[in-house]
C-alpha cells in the first residue's frame, strides 16, 4: 500500500517535469534517427583509380568488368606509377590497380600473368574487403577466359570446379544496419535510464526532500522500488519508440518472441535504472552524479557491450570487466531475438547474468539507502 | 594586462586538485583502454565444419582454408545437422559443409559445389569472413582447374592472377587506425570540456563579475583564458602521441612539429565550441550535458571516426563537412600513417583554420555580449 503511494507520488513527478520525461521517452528515439544513418561498416563504393599501362582490348576489357562490379567506383585513370603514391597519400583513391604492360600478349599467348594493385591499408578493416574483393573478381576473370579459350580449342564449357554456394544466415544481405541497430538501441537506453534515475534522486538530495522520504514510514527497498517502477513504464514506452523507429527508418523486424523481448527489456531496463540508483547513492550533486554516470554508461557500453567492437578480440583483462557491463548481456539478448529470431535456450545464460548483476547492484544500493537512513 | 590573467588561470588551474588527473592521468588511461579495446580485427573467424564426404579430396579442400591464419577450425561434426545450433548460439561464425561425392566429382572432372554458411548478425566478421572464402575456394578451384588442362594437355591456356601490395598498414591491424582517432578524440574532448566548465563555474561563482571590473579588456580576459587551455591541449597531445608510439606501437611516420602546427587551428574550432556552450548554459552541469550530447556524440558519428564516411547517405555525407572532427582525423592519420607533409594537408589546415576563425568569433562576439 505505501509502495503504491510512493509509486503515485514518484508518477505524479515525473509527469510533472515535462524536460525530464520527454529527455527519457523521445530522446533515444531521436538519437537512433540520427545515429542509425550513420552506423555502416558496408564497404560499398571503393574509390577505384586503374592505371593500363598495357592498353590493349584485353585489357580494357578488364577494366570494363571491374566497373561492373558492384563494390568497385572507378574514379579515373592514371597516367603512371608515381600517380599511385601521390593518390594514395591524398586519399584521391583507396586501391590502385594495375595492369602490366604485356598483359594482353600474354593472355594471347597463353602465359600466365598477374594483375597488380596497390591498396591503402590504414583502415584495415576495409583494406582487408578490397582484397578479398579484387581475388574473387580476378579468379573469376581467370576462369571465364580460361573457359572461353578451352571453347576455341573445342573443349566443353569450363566453370568454377568448385562452387562455394554461401548463404548468410539471419542478414541475407549483409546489411550492418541490422547487427548494428540493435546495439545502438541499447546503447541509448542505457544512457538514459541511467542519468535520469541518478539525476532524480541526487535532485531530491540536493533539494533536501529526500530527507523527508527517509524519516516517512517508508522502508529504503520500498524507496527504491517506488523510485524505479515509474521509470520502468517510462522506458518501455520509450522502448516501443525505438522499435518503431528501428522497424520504419532500417528494416530491423521482431524475429522472436515478443513476450520474451518485453520481459528482457524490462529486466534490462530495470538493471540501467539500479545502476543510477547506485550512482546516487554515491554522489552528492547532480553535476558529480552525471559524470559518474556518464564515466559508467557511455563509454563503457560503446566499447565493452559488442555493441561495435567484438569483445572476443579485446584482451583477457579487457574482456574480464565487460562482464560488469550489463548492456554486453542485453546486446547479444536483442540481437538473438530481434535478428536471429531464436528462442530462449540460446540467450538464458545472458538473462541469469543480467538478472544477477541487476539483484547485486539493487541490494548494494539499498544497503546505501537504509545506511543513510539510519544516519 | 594579459599576462597576470594568464597567471591567474594557471594558478587556478594548478590549485584545483581535480584538474591534474583530468587533463593529464585521464587521457592517457582512456588512449591505453580503448586503444585495446577498439579494434576491428576479424582474425580467426571461428569454423564448423560437417565433412559429408571423408576423401582425400575433401580432407585437401578443408585444409586449404585452415592454412592460413583467417579461419580457426573450432569442431569438426558428425552430424551435419549440428550446424544449426553452432550458428545460432552464436558460438560459430561460418559453418563449412562438403556434401558426400565432392571427390568423386572432383577427380573425375565433374563441377560440384560446397555449402557456406555465414553467421550474418556481424555484419563486419560475416562481410570478412565471406571475402576470405570466396578467395581460397577460388584458389582451390583455379588449381583444380590447371591441373585438369594440363591433364588434357591443353597447353597454351593463360591464368590471370592477382598480386596485391598494402600500404601504410600492411599487417593489416585497426589498432593502427583507431589510437591516432582516439587521440584527436581526447584532445577535443579535454579542450571543449575544460574551457566550458572554466569559464561557466566563474560565472557560477560570481568571480566572473571582479573581473570585468578590472582595468583588463575584454578580448584580454578571453585570451588570458584560453591561452592556458592551448598550452595544456599540446601538453596533452605530446603525452598522448608518445602512448601511441612507444606503447601501441602504432607508425609514426610523419613530422610531429607539423602534427602540433595543425592541431593549432583544431584547438580553436573546440576552444571556440567550449566557450559557446558556456555562453549558453548557467551551470556546470548544463555546460558537461551539451558538450556530450550536442558536441562530443555527433563528432563521433560523423567525423569518420569510425564509421567510413564513403558508406554514409549522400545528404548526412554533406553534413560531415561540417564537422571540424573530420578535418584534423584526416591529418592525425595522414601524418601518423601515410607520412604525409603540408603539400596534401594544407587543405584540411586551410579548412580547420577557417572554421575555427568563425567558430571563436562567433564565441567571442557571444561572451563579448555577455561581460
Amino acid at each position: 500500500m505505501r509502495l503504491l503511494a510512493m509509486i503515485r507520488k514518484e508518477f505524479r513527478q515525473v509527469l510533472r517535469d515535462p524536460r525530464t520525461l520527454t529527455l527519457i521517452i523521445f530522446m533515444p528515439a531521436a538519437l537512433l534517427l540520427v545515429f542509425g544513418f550513420v552506423l555502416s561498416f558496408d564497404v560499398k563504393h571503393i574509390k577505384t583509380a586503374v592505371l593500363d599501362l598495357d592498353g590493349t582490348q584485353h585489357s580494357r576489357r578488364l577494366i570494363d568488368a571491374l566497373g561492373a562490379v558492384e563494390q568497385f567506383d572507378i574514379v579515373g585513370s592514371l597516367g603512371g606509377r608515381h600517380d599511385i603514391d601521390l593518390g594514395l597519400d591524398r586519399s584521391a583513391f583507396t586501391v590502385a590497380v594495375v595492369i602490366p604492360a604485356g598483359f594482353g600478349k600474354a593472355v594471347e599467348a597463353g602465359q600466365d600473368v598477374a594483375v597488380q594493385a596497390v591498396i591503402d591499408g590504414s583502415n584495415s578493416q576495409m583494406a582487408t574487403m578490397i582484397q578479398a574483393y579484387l581475388k574473387v573478381f580476378v579468379q573469376t576473370y581467370a576462369v571465364k577466359h580460361a573457359g572461353k579459350q578451352l571453347l576455341r580449342f573445342g573443349y566443353g564449357t569450363v566453370r568454377m570446379p568448385v562452387m562455394a554456394q554461401a548463404r548468410l544466415w539471419y542478414n541475407p544481405e549483409l546489411k550492418s544496419s541490422l547487427f548494428l541497430i540493435p546495439g545502438l538501441m541499447v546503447f541509448v537506453l542505457m544512457i538514459t535510464c541511467t542519468i535520469s534515475t541518478a539525476l532524480s534522486i541526487v535532485r531530491e538530495r540536493e533539494r533536501g526532500s529526500i530527507e523527508q522520504l527517509l524519516v516517512s514510514p517508508l522502508t529504503s527497498p520500498q524507496i527504491i522500488l517506488g523510485k524505479t517502477i515509474p521509470y520502468i513504464f517510462v522506458a518501455l514506452v520509450s522502448m516501443v519508440l525505438i522499435l518503431a523507429v528501428g522497424y520504419a527508418f532500417f528494416g530491423v523486424t521482431i524475429k522472436g518472441n515478443r513476450l520474451m523481448l518485453l520481459l528482457s527489456s524490462t529486466l534490462f531496463i530495470l538493471s540501467a535504472l539500479s545502476m543510477g540508483v547506485l550512482i546516487s547513492s554515491m554522489t552528492r550533486s547532480q553535476q558529480v552524479a552525471f559524470f559518474v554516470a556518464a564515466l559508467t554508461s557511455i563509454l563503457p557500453t560503446f566499447l565493452l557491450s559488442g555493441f561495435v567492437f567484438p569483445i572476443r578480440n579485446m584482451p583477457l583483462a579487457i574482456q574480464a570487466i565487460s562482464y560488469v557491463v550489463p548492456a554486453r548481456y542485453f546486446v547479444e539478448v536483442l540481437r538473438s531475438i530481434l535478428v536471429k529470431g531464436v528462442g530462449v535456450e540460446t540467450y538464458w545464460p545472458e538473462l541469469v547474468s543480467l538478472s544477477v548483476f541487476t539483484v547485486v547492484v539493487l541490494a548494494v544500493s539499498t544497503i546505501r539507502m537504509s545506511r543513510t537512513k539510519l544516519a | 594586462m594579459l599576462l597576470p590573467i594568464v597567471r591567474k588561470e594557471l594558478l587556478q588551474i594548478k590549485r584545483d586538485r581535480r584538474m591534474f588527473p583530468i587533463i593529464f592521468v585521464a587521457p592517457v588511461l582512456q588512449l591505453i583502454i580503448l586503444g585495446y579495446a577498439a579494434t576491428f580485427d576479424v582474425k580467426n573467424v571461428r569454423t564448423v565444419v560437417c565433412d559429408g564426404d571423408r576423401t582425400q579430396e575433401s580432407r585437401d579442400y578443408i585444409a586449404s582454408y585452415f592454412a592460413g591464419a583467417s579461419f580457426e577450425k573450432i569442431g569438426d561434426l558428425e552430424s551435419c545437422r549440428e550446424v544449426d545450433g553452432y550458428l545460432d548460439r552464436g558460438d560459430a561464425d561460418v559453418a563449412l559443409i562438403v556434401p558426400s561425392g565432392f571427390g568423386k566429382s572432383v577427380a573425375s572432372g565433374e563441377n560440384t559445389a560446397v555449402q557456406v554458411l555465414v553467421n550474418g548478425t556481424d555484419a563486419n566478421a560475416g562481410g570478412v569472413g565471406l571475402g576470405y572464402i570466396g578467395a581460397i575456394n577460388g584458389t582451390y578451384s583455379t588449381g583444380i582447374m590447371v591441373e585438369r588442362l594440363r591433364k588434357a594437355g591443353s597447353v597454351g591456356v593463360a591464368i590471370v592472377g592477382l598480386q596485391d601490395r598494402v600500404l601504410y598498414n600492411p599487417e593489416l591491424t585497426s589498432r593502427n587506425y583507431m589510437v591516432p582517432a582516439i587521440l584527436a578524440l581526447l584532445l577535443m574532448l579535454v579542450s571543449t570540456m575544460l574551457t566550458a566548465l572554466a569559464v561557466v563555474k566563474e560565472k557560477e561563482t560570481g568571480t566572473l563579475e571582479q573581473l570585468i571590473v578590472t582595468p583588463a579588456r575584454s578580448y584580454q580576459i578571453i585570451i588570458g583564458k584560453l591561452l592556458p587551455f592551448i598550452l595544456l591541449s599540446l601538453i596533452d597531445v605530446v603525452l598522448v602521441t608518445s602512448v601511441a608510439v612507444f606503447w601501441f606501437h602504432v607508425p609514426f611516420r610523419g613530422s610531429f612539429l607539423l602534427l602540433v602546427g595543425l592541431s593549432l587551428p583544431f584547438l580553436m574550432n573546440t576552444l571556440g565550441l567550449g566557450l559557446l556552450v558556456s555562453t549558453v548554459s548557467g551551470t556546470q552541469q548544463q555546460a558537461m550535458m551539451t558538450v556530450m550530447f550536442a558536441i562530443m556524440l555527433p563528432f563521433i558519428y560523423f567525423s569518420g571516426f569510425v564509421f567510413p564516411i564513403e558508406n554514409m547517405p549522400r545528404v548526412i555525407q554533406l553534413a560531415t563537412y561540417a564537422v571540424p572532427l573530420r578535418y584534423y582525423l584526416e591529418i592525425v592519420r595522414g601524418i601518423f600513417l601515410k607520412g604525409v607533409g603540408l603539400e596534401v594537408l594544407w587543405k584540411q589546415g586551410a579548412i580547420l583554420t577557417g572554421m575555427g576563425i568563425f567558430i571563436l568569433g562567433l564565441a567571442i562576439a557571444r561572451f563579448r555580449k555577455q561581460l
